[in-house]
C-alpha cells in the first residue's frame, strides 16, 4: 500500500485508459466536502498556497518591499527565518537587508553610525552590518529572556528594611549612599575596587546622581552648590546653584537642573552655569492655570540638543467634569530654543452628582524614562483628593526626540512594585520582575523587597531594601562577591 | 451626460482587457488619482493603461478597493507608524487574501506600482504572519521551500541561534 488515495484516484479512468477527469474533480471534491477535517483542509490550503510559484515571495521582491513585511516581524523572527533555506541565509543576512533591520531596531546604532555613511565606507570602518547585526540581536535576545551568564550579590549591610539604601545604578556602576557622608561607588567589574566619594568640606551631601561618565551631588551648606567627580576620583569643581534643586539629570559632561522656582540650567561641568530660558512655554499656556518643569534631558546622540519637558494643568472643569494635562517639550539648540511641542491627555469623570468633586488637583512632576532609541516614556502620579478619574499612576505619552513628535496610543509604564521608574530601560520592561530569571541562583529574596531594577546592555541590577543583585551577559566576566562593608574597610586600607 | 462619464473610468491591464471601474474607487490609486488631477476632466473619456498589472491581478485589486472605497485616505506622512509592528488584519481583508503565494505576490508589487499604502500593508502583514512565530520548518512547508543546508550548515546555523532554544 503506497498510497490508496492516489491510488484510488489513478483507477478513475476512461476505457481508453485516459484519466477521467470529472470523476476525479467530483471524487476531490467529495473529499473536501465530507472527507476532510478543518485542519486538513487548513493544511491542504496551505500546501496548495505555496504551490503557485517556482520560487517563494520572500525571494522575490524587490527589497524596499521586503523592508515592508519585514517591519511587521519582531528581531528574533528575523534573525529566525535564516534557517530556512541557503538562499533565505544568503537574502536575509544581506548588508542592505541588516542595515534596514539596524535602522528598525537599533534606532541610536543607525543614527550615530551608519546613517551618514555609504556602505563602502561601513565596510572600510570594519562596521559591516551583516556582522554587527547578529551580535546585537544575540545580546538583545539574551537580555529580553533573562539568561545572565554570572552574578554577584552586593549587600548594603545595616541598612534596615524601613529605609531603603539610597542606590544607582549607571553604565557597569553601582553607588550606595546610606548616611552621609559618603558616597560608595563599586565598578562591576573584576579588578576595580570601590570608590568613597565625599564633599571636600565634609558638608553633607544632598541629592546625587550616578551618570555614565561622572558622580553628581548636592549640598546645601553653607550655599546650594553642585559638585562632579569623575571615576578617578577626580574633583571636577563645582558651580553655586539660585536655589535648591528639583530634578537633576545627566548626560555625558552635561547636567540638567531644575529648581524649585522652575528654572532650568545646564551645567556643562567645569564650566560655568548656563540658563534655558523658556519663556516660549507662555504661549502653549493660555487657559492652564498652573505650570512646572520637570527635567531636562539630552539627546542621546546630537550633543548640542536638549529638551526642557514640563507640565501645565487644569481641573476639574466645570462642564464635563474632565482634567487636562498639556505636556510641553521645548527643545534647545546650546541655548537657543528651537522649537516646542506639546500635546493634551484628558481624563473625564463620568457624570454622577454622588460623586464627590475634586477640588485639588495636580500631576507632580512628571517621572521620564529614556531608552537607548531617544524615546522618552512619560508618567506621573497625580496628587489629587476624591473624585479624579485617572489612575494613581499613569503613564501620559511617549515622546521621541529624533521625530520630535509625542505618541500617546502606546504610552508604556514599568509596571514594578513602587511604581518605581528611574532610569529603566525599554529591555527590562519587556520582561517584567515576574518572569525574571538569573542563571544559578533562587535566593534573590535574600536582598529583601526588589523596589527598583536597571540595567543596560552589559548588567542588569535588581535594588532590594537590604542589598542589590547584580547579572551580566558575558561569560567571561565573573564579579567578585564584595558586601559594601567590606568594600569600605578595603578602600580605607 | 458628462457628469456620467466623469464618475467612472476605464482601465486597462496588460493583458488588453478594459475594465470599467467608478472613478471613487480607481482614486484608491494614488498613481490613478494624481494623475486623474494631472490630466483634469479631459482624461477620463480615454482608457488608463496599467502596463504592470494583468487581468486576474487587476481585478482582484479593485474588488479591494470598491470594498474599501468609502475608508479615510491614509495621511501622505504615516511614517510615525511604521515602527509599530502589529499584524492584525480585519476579518474581510484576512479572507480577501486567501490566495496562492503567486496572487500575494503579485497584489503586492501592484498595490506598489498603483501607490495603494493600506492594500500594500494588508499584503505585507499577511506575508509577515506567514513567517512570525514559526519554526523554520513551517516556515518552509508554507513557502514550499526546501531545506538545502548541508548537516554541517546546519549545525552551524544552529549553533549561532542557540538563543531561540529556551534554557
Amino acid at each position: 500500500m503506497n498510497n490508496t488515495l492516489t491510488a484510488a484516484l489513478g483507477a478513475l479512468r476512461h476505457a481508453d485508459g485516459k484519466p477521467d477527469v470529472l470523476a476525479r474533480r467530483s471524487e476531490l471534491d467529495d473529499l473536501i466536502d465530507h472527507g476532510l477535517s478543518s485542519s486538513e483542509i487548513r493544511h491542504l490550503r496551505a500546501r496548495l498556497n505555496a504551490i503557485g510559484m517556482n520560487k517563494d515571495i520572500c525571494m522575490h521582491l524587490p527589497i524596499e518591499l521586503l523592508m515592508c513585511v519585514v517591519e511587521h516581524l519582531d528581531l528574533e523572527d528575523i534573525m529566525k527565518a535564516r534557517s530556512v533555506s541557503r538562499a533565505w541565509n544568503e537574502r536575509f543576512s544581506s548588508p542592505d537587508f541588516c542595515l534596514g533591520v539596524i535602522k528598525l531596531h537599533f534606532r541610536s546604532t543607525w543614527e550615530a553610525s551608519y546613517k551618514s555613511f555609504d556602505s563602502e565606507a561601513q565596510q572600510l570602518a570594519k562596521m559591516s552590518p551583516s556582522k554587527w547585526l547578529p551580535r546585537a540581536a544575540v545580546d538583545r535576545f539574551r537580555r529580553r529572556r533573562g539568561q545572565y551568564r554570572s552574578v554577584e550579590w552586593y549587600f548594603s549591610e545595616g541598612a534596615s528594611s524601613d529605609d531603603p539604601v539610597e542606590s544607582q545604578y549607571s553604565h557597569g556602576r553601582v553607588a550606595f549612599k546610606i548616611d552621609t557622608p559618603p558616597i560608595v561607588v563599586l565598578s562591576l567589574n573584576p579588578d576595580a575596587s570601590p570608590q568613597v566619594f565625599m564633599d571636600p568640606d565634609r558638608q553633607p551631601i544632598g541629592p546625587w546622581l550616578l551618570s555614565d561618565q561622572f558622580l553628581i551631588a548636592q549640598k546645601s551648606h553653607p550655599k546650594h552648590t553642585v559638585m562632579a567627580w569623575d571615576f578617578n576620583r577626580n574633583y571636577m569643581g563645582n558651580v553655586r546653584l539660585p536655589s535648591s534643586i528639583r530634578r537633576m539629570s545627566a548626560y555625558h559632561d552635561k547636567v540638567g537642573l531644575i529648581t524649585e522656582s522652575n528654572e532650568a540650567l545646564v551645567w556643562h561641568i567645569g564650566g560655568p552655569l548656563k540658563q534655558l530660558d523658556t519663556a516660549n512655554v507662555q504661549s502653549k499656556l493660555s487657559g492652564f492655570p498652573t505650570w512646572g518643569a520637570s527635567t531636562i534631558l539630552f539627546h542621546p546622540i546630537d550633543k548640542e540638543t536638549s529638551f526642557v519637558f514640563s507640565q501645565a494643568w487644569k481641573g476639574p472643569d466645570s462642564g464635563d467634569n474632565s482634567y487636562t494635562i498639556r505636556l510641553i517639550v521645548e527643545e534647545f539648540t546650546k541655548e537657543q530654543s528651537k522649537g516646542i511641542y506639546h500635546v493634551d491627555i484628558i481624563h473625564t469623570a463620568p457624570a454622577d452628582p454622588r460623586r464627590p468633586q475634586t477640588t485639588t488637583f495636580d500631576p507632580g512632576p512628571l517621572s521620564i524614562v529614556v531608552d537607548e532609541d531617544g524615546r522618552c516614556s512619560i508618567g506621573c502620579r497625580p496628587r489629587h483628593d476624591q473624585g479624579y478619574p485617572g489612575p494613581d499612576i499613569t503613564a501620559l505619552a511617549l515622546f521621541d526626540m529624533y521625530d520630535k513628535n509625542f505618541d500617546t496610543r502606546h504610552p508604556y509604564l514599568p509596571d514594578l512594585p513602587g511604581g518605581s521608574m528611574r532610569s529603566l530601560r525599554e529591555q527590562i520592561t519587556d520582561m517584567g520582575l515576574a518572569s525574571l530569571k538569573i542563571q544559578g541562583r533562587n535566593d534573590i529574596d535574600e536582598v529583601g523587597p526588589i523596589y527598583t531594577v536597571e540595567g543596560d546592555d552589559r548588567f542588569i541590577v535588581l535594588f532590594g531594601q537590604l542589598g542589590c543583585v547584580a547579572g551580566c551577559f558575558e561569560k567571561s566576566v565573573s564579579i567578585p562577591g564584595v558586601c559594601w562593608q567590606q568594600s569600605l574597610e578595603r578602600s580605607a586600607s | 451626460m458628462s457628469t456620467e462619464k466623469a464618475s467612472t473610468i476605464t482601465l486597462t491591464s496588460n493583458d488588453g482587457v478594459s475594465i470599467e471601474v467608478d472613478r471613487q474607487v480607481a482614486e484608491r490609486s494614488m498613481l490613478i488619482k494624481n494623475m486623474m488631477e494631472d490630466l483634469g476632466e479631459g482624461a477620463t473619456a480615454t482608457a488608463v493603461p496599467i502596463p504592470n498589472v494583468n487581468e486576474s491581478v487587476l481585478k482582484k485589486v479593485i474588488e479591494w478597493c470598491e470594498h474599501h472605497k468609502n475608508d479615510p485616505q491614509p495621511a501622505q506622512d504615516d511614517d510615525s507608524d511604521s515602527r509599530k509592528k502589529t499584524t492584525d488584519i480585519e476579518e474581510w481583508d484576512q479572507k480577501f487574501m486567501q490566495v496562492d503565494q503567486e496572487m500575494l505576490f503579485e497584489i503586492i508589487l501592484a498595490s506598489n506600482y498603483l501607490d495603494i499604502k493600506p492594500l500594500l500593508d494588508v499584503g505585507c502583514k499577511t506575508v509577515a504572519n506567514m513567517i512570525k512565530g514559526k519554526s523554520p520548518e513551517e516556515i518552509r512547508k508554507t513557502f514550499n521551500i526546501t531545506n538545502d543546508f548541508t548537516p554541517e550548515e546546519e549545525e552551524q546555523i544552529r549553533r549561532e541561534n542557540e538563543w531561540a532554544e529556551d534554557r
